[in-house]
């Protein structure tokens, strides 16, 4: 413990504490901006690059300003967060920061979410005083989930250790010198060009909009007004626990009856459930589990619902593309049934059906447009709006959610077990899968659903699962750092798993790329965690295998989970990607 | 009259730099024999304490107690590199070193190995000095063929070896953090300090960086013992300092002097004088990190202290000397410049505010500056000092700090009056045509770009001075003196 | 040959110091052949004075090979240093003035050539000469 003094107030702090660490300890508020702390997963960006938190610093006589965020404390350190060169000095950074950042905030996608904008509002900061030149560059609209706009960019690093350290794929690094120094793929290239997964954690972790998502908003509203289109949509588990936030309600709000009223306000023909198809890819995949483990061979099996983290996959490891299940993700699986079965059942032309999803995800945007996933020119899936895209156009209509009465999803793709809500959380596909093993394997009910080991925010969960005397292990990993330790162990072939769950998003979909924005706030994803699995609680039905539509889906149309038919509407192959 | 004593350049000129037998006849290598076989870790360090040495590489850090830092660390690995980036505009005495007595540098980097328990040293240097890079590796393998690099090295258990490694030339990839971050191969630039590499430095492993120089003063302190080097130099800045003396001098090359010696006796009395006989101005030292030294300063002795006090710094040692014909906020402007190309963008002080303060720069050079211009520079420095992450951009507002203190008027001749004393600022110029001495030759008007000189012919021509871009042609072409600048 | 102890080193060092006395007993002709003289033409000058050495058979003659003194203005630079330890720093030796060192400076001890930068710069800092 060292002890130091801040403001005249004396704190006791842990030895590897930072300055910014001690203020808070005693309430001081000292402002950031590159500074990004996501503690649930142990990552810091500490680049101490933006310069925004320096303060007066007497460490035994050796004054000096320092950056509050990165500086570590020093026992007998003497601390002044407020004096008047400090804030000079903090208003004059912030003033440089502004004299090269375009004046859009009236057209940003990031207004009113921009933790510069509420800086410089913080500061007062009514007129910029120095001008000069100004960075310009092209924007990158290559992919069809991020748009980088470079202008915006204030080098604070946060997407270069989200990108690097966390996610381990490294696209994003420093780039040029001076001036001109950005962060970018590498020789500027367009994302399109590099090795991205399109996760999305990026665009998370970017406090101004030079990381923002690709909008389909406009698309959709065209399609939603075009008479001649039936126009469905589906909507992710991971969504209802996050829109209301972008309505002001508090974190961990339930809101799946706000967001299904407010949807056909909207003026979709039919509001879905993505935990429809959630059950869905629990049959297929429970089957091909079960097939798995029984012939002992191509273990393990891993989860496919995550397109982010088959992106990296199919980048990183190609020598392990024959491993993950040949499901499609629930929300292919939506589409591919909606224009299908549905589309036959309410005499649409699959032509003339939209299928819009509402996701956490950017990669799911991506993952839309694959070529596998357009048969004879039909898309599946026709346009992905992210949580926060939602958001925007619910309030473009003047709708406010929180104000709405519950209503209940339609059928037949509207119904779902309390398996496909946690389909949102990291160790849900996992849990979902082996509630309906389980039985399957058994012929026995399973009393007790709750597989508690394979829950939480960790990055790597293990378990063994005793199936009747067949002890299966598995795992659990979330964020692709920890898929990519994994997976090098799977590759040395010291892995010894039956099957695992891997999602890119550290905490599975809940904190996806297309969620509303957390800035930093890792307790808001502990509200999400927890809303999820009370809605499973408060299903009746809580196995995939005994929701009745699904049931009547089987019996209807796709005869039996492995028949040729899901094959061929559900199932996919995976491609090797050149790095 | 003033002599040079050579400490770090002692065999420059003097010995064939790839022939290790004559650097051992010159007590080569005797050094670390006396430390392996006389010495213990604890005690060499303890000389290079007492001994007051400093940092030679700019910042004047005293070099023991960084050894001393690391040495106190405990890890299975350490290192020690050897800062041979030399990114300073007009510095060349580490490539003197390093191309005239190679082994000076392996020999105390290897003792500083032995100093602070570390086996493996590298040795950063920029890619542009291949002959340094050829001799460099020319006597690392002498040395390793003879047994003072390797494994135990003359028979003793302490094993240490050297190696080479390319840097692509940034300027700031000499500051010690980037330059970690280049050998790990990242992007060269700088990190928070603390921790300090001594802590955790390559590989997050405990590490001392030191300049060229430093190294080349190693040895003789450990064979002549510390009073015979505190006996040179000052109390606390012992020992010589080398200078790249440039600019407007006459003996243009590198001096080693004792510290403490007066920029007079440098410049006069080692260097010749000013060039052409034209009268001094001042000295930049510290490069563009440092700031100009006035006439009224030239009796100053030369320390770490005194430079700093008179608002510029020591530097790697660049000296650059100028005259009545330098416009000092143009020299200001010109290291901006280079500051401005040389920053690796990390952070919004140096990455915005140098290139803020360039622009403003600009406007007084380019006579749209206002007492305002002057105040928000002050500003800007004020905020660029505090707040930049590493030493390129808390020095780089030295030279418009040093030269607005000392050359006020010269700013405020540029701002009030719009001229420029010593003519270099195109700007404010003008340019006219005595009646007098014109014979109405009309060529200077044929050679004007934007034909804004005027007249008839054999009668005196005029130049619009509204239309006139001081482009300066007519003035080289005219043959009868007749157009004048001012 | 690798030095494995003390001994070898005392041993070696002898002998280096053995061969410098021998070889001081030469004209030595030091050569400033850094990045600044070699640019300067250092190289042209080197040759001229060995194939003169060469080829007039000057005896007790010794070109060295040295790093860069420092006199960036007078580049390329020769110093040469006599068997009495009297040396004279020979300044703007180009490839036309290169044989002058040879005539005026070997062949005879010249001290008021316009070359001459400087007579006898004190050369070793060891207080006991390296010798132990
Ligand atoms: C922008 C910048 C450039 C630097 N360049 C060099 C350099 O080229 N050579 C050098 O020895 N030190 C350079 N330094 C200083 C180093 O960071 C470090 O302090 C030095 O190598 C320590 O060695 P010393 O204590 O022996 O001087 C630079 C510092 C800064 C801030
Ligand atoms: S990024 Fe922020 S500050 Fe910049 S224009 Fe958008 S809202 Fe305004
Ligand atoms: S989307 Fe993910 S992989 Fe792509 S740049 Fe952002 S963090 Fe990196
Ligand atoms: S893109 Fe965004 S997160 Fe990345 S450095 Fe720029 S401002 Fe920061
Ligand atoms: S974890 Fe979820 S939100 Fe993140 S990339 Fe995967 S599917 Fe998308
Ligand atoms: S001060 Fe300049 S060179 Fe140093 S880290 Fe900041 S931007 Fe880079």
């Amino acid at each position: 413990m060292s002890r130091i003094t801040i403001n005249d107030i004396q704190v006791e702090v842990f030895k590897d504490a930072t300055i910014l660490d001690a203020a808070k300890e005693v309430g001081i508020y000292i402002p950031t901006l590159c500074h990004l702390d996501l503690e649930q997963f142990n990552i810091e960006n500490k680049a101490g690059s933006c310069r925004i938190c320096m303060v007066d610093v007497d460490t035994n006589g050796r004054k000096k300003m320092m950056p509050a965020c990165c500086t570590p404390v020093e026992e007998g350190m003497v601390v002044k967060t407020n004096t008047p060169e400090v804030v000079e000095v903090r208003r004059t950074v912030l003033q440089l920061l502004l004299s090269d950042h375009p004046f859009e905030c009236l057209t940003c996608p990031k207004s009113l979410d921009c933790e510069l904008q509420a800086l410089a509002k913080k500061f007062g900061i009514y007129e910029v005083t120095c001008t000069g030149k100004m960075s310009t560059y092209e924007i990158d609209h290559s992919s069809k989930s991020i748009k980088r706009d470079l202008s915006k960019c204030i080098m604070c690093r946060r997407c270069e250790t989200v990108c690097t350290t966390m996610q381990t794929v490294g696209v994003l690094s420093g780039f040029g010198r001076g001036f001109k120094a950005v962060v970018a793929p590498p020789e500027m290239e367009p994302l399109t060009e590099s090795v991205c997964v399109f996760c999305g954690q990026c665009v998370n972790a970017c406090p101004t909009a030079a990381l923002t998502e690709i909008n389909y908003i406009s698309d959709v509203w065209k399609a939603i007004n075009n008479p001649n289109k039936k126009v469905i949509v589906q909507t992710a588990p991971a969504v209802r626990v996050g829109i209301g936030e972008e309505f002001g309600l508090p974190a961990g709000t339930e809101a799946t009856g706000m967001l299904t009223a407010g949807l056909r306000r909207l003026g979709f023909d039919a509001v879905f459930d993505t935990n429809f198809s959630a059950d869905l890819t629990i049959m297929e995949e429970a089957h091909e589990l079960i097939e798995r483990v029984k012939k002992n061979e191509n273990l393990p099996i891993l989860t496919s619902c995550c397109p982010g983290w088959i992106n990296f996959l199919e980048f990183q490891f190609p020598e392990l593309l024959n491993i993950p299940s040949t499901c499609k993700s629930p929300q292919q699986m939506f589409g591919a049934i909606a224009k299908s079965y549905y589309a036959e059942k309410i005499g649409v032309k699959p032509e003339d059906m939209v299928v819009v999803s509402i996701m956490p995800c950017l990669a799911k945007k991506y993952e839309a447009s694959r070529e596998e996933f357009i048969k004879d020119g039909i898309t599946d899936v026709d346009y992905v709006l992210t949580t926060r895209e939602l958001a925007q156009m619910l309030k473009e209509a003047g709708i406010n959610l929180d104000k709405l009465k519950d209503e209940e999803y339609d059928n037949p793709l509207g119904e779902s077990s309390g398996a496909a809500v946690i389909f949102g959380a990291s160790g849900g596909v996992l849990e979902a899968a082996l509630r309906t093993a389980y039985e399957w394997i058994t012929k026995k009910t399973l009393g007790n659903v709750n597989f508690k080991d394979v829950r939480g925010m960790e990055g790597v969960k293990e378990a063994t699962v005793d199936i009747d005397g067949l002890k299966v292990n598995v795992a659990v990993t979330s964020g692709l750092g920890n898929a990519r330790k994994i997976l090098t162990k799977i590759k040395k072939g010291e892995a010894n798993y039956h099957a695992i769950e891997i999602m890119a998003c550290p905490g599975g979909c809940l904190n996806g790329g297309g969620q509303p924005y957390i800035h930093g706030d890792t307790s808001i994803l502990d509200k999400r965690l927890k809303a999820i699995y009370s809605i499973d609680e408060s299903k009746v039905i809580r196995k995939s295998h005994e929701n009745p539509y699904i049931k009547k889906l089987y019996d209807e149309f796709l005869i039996e989970p492995g028949s040729h038919k899901s094959h061929d509407l559900l199932h996919t192959q995976y491609f090797k990607k050149n790095k | 009259m003033a002599q040079q004593i050579r400490i770090a350049l002692r065999n420059c000129g003097k010995l064939d730099p790839e022939k290790i037998e004559q650097y051992i006849a010159q007590s080569g290598y005797l050094a670390l024999e006396k430390a392996l076989f006389d010495n213990k870790p604890e005690d060499i360090l303890k000389l290079i304490i007492d001994s007051g040495l400093r940092g030679r590489g700019g910042g004047g850090f005293p070099t023991g107690i960084k050894w001393q830092a690391a040495a106190k660390q405990k890890s299975d690995e350490k290192f020690v590199i050897c800062n041979a980036d030399e990114g300073d505009p007009g510095a060349f005495m580490d490539r003197a070193v390093l191309e005239g007595d190679p082994h000076s540098v392996l020999e105390a980097m290897t003792i500083a190995g032995y100093c602070i328990g570390a086996n493996k040293g590298i040795i950063y240097i920029r890619a542009e000095y291949p002959l340094a890079i050829e001799r460099l590796n020319v006597a690392i393998d002498q040395a390793y063929k003879m047994g003072f690099l390797g494994k135990n090295i003359m028979g003793t258990a302490f094993s240490f070896d050297i190696s080479i490694k390319l840097g692509a030339g940034a300027f700031v990839c000499g500051e010690e953090t980037a330059l970690i971050k280049s050998i790990e191969g990242k992007r060269g630039e700088p990190i928070v300090k603390p921790p300090f590499p001594a802590e955790k430095g390559l590989w997050m492993k405990p590490t001392i960086v030191n300049n060229v120089e430093t190294y080349a003063s190693v040895c003789p302190i450990i064979v002549n013992g510390l009073e015979w080097f505190r006996g040179v130099g000052t109390e606390k800045s012992p020992g010589t300092k080398v200078f790249a003396l440039a600019g407007k001098i006459n003996n243009v090359g590198l001096v080693e002097v004792p510290m403490g010696s007066t920029l007079r006796e440098v410049v006069y009395e080692i260097g010749g004088g000013i060039k052409d006989g034209k009268e001094f101005k001042a000295v930049q030292t510290g490069g563009p990190s440092g700031g100009c030294i006035t006439k009224e300063s030239l009796d100053t002795p030369i320390t770490y202290e005194n430079l700093i006090q008179i608002g510029s710094m020591m530097g790697s040692g660049g000296m650059i000397v100028l005259d009545e014909d330098d416009c000092m906020v143009n020299i200001a402007k010109f290291y901006l410049e280079f500051t401005l190309d040389e920053s690796c963008g990390k952070c919004t002080p140096c990455r915005v505010g140098n290139t803020r303060m360039f622009e403003l720069l600009e406007d007084i050079t380019e006579g749209r500056g206002t007492q305002l211009t002057i105040t928000k520079l002050e500003t800007l420095a004020n905020t660029i000092k505090k707040a930049s992450l590493c030493g390129l951009g808390q020095t780089a507002p030295n030279p418009v700090l040093s030269t607005m203190k000392y050359f006020k008027h010269e700013y405020e001749e540029h701002i009030n009056n719009k001229k420029c004393r010593a003519k270099v600022c195109r700007e404010l110029l003008t340019f006219e045509i005595v009646a007098d001495k014109c014979v109405g030759c009309s060529l200077c008007a044929r050679n004007c770009p934007v034909f804004c000189i005027h007249g008839e012919p054999k009668t005196p021509f005029v130049i619009d001075q509204k239309a006139c871009i001081k482009c300066g042609s007519c003035v080289e072409k005219c043959n009868f003196d007749a157009i004048t600048v001012s | 040959m690798q030095i494995k102890n003390r001994e070898d080193l005392k041993k070696y060092r002898e002998s280096a110091i053995a061969g410098k006395t021998a070889s001081d007993k030469n004209i030595k002709l030091l050569v400033g052949l850094g990045t600044c003289g070699t640019a300067a033409g250092a190289d042209m000058v080197w040759a001229k004075l060995e194939n003169k050495i060469k080829s007039d058979k000057i005896s007790g003659v010794e070109l060295v090979k040295v790093g860069c003194v420092g006199y960036c203005y007078a580049e390329p630079t020769v110093e040469v240093v006599y068997p009495d330890g009297e040396s004279v720093l020979l300044g703007n030796i180009k490839e036309d003035n290169a044989l002058d060192v040879i005539e005026l400076h070997v062949k005879k001890k010249t001290n008021n050539a316009s070359n001459i930068i400087k007579t006898n710069i004190a050369s070793n800092i060891f207080k006991n000469g390296g010798k132990k």
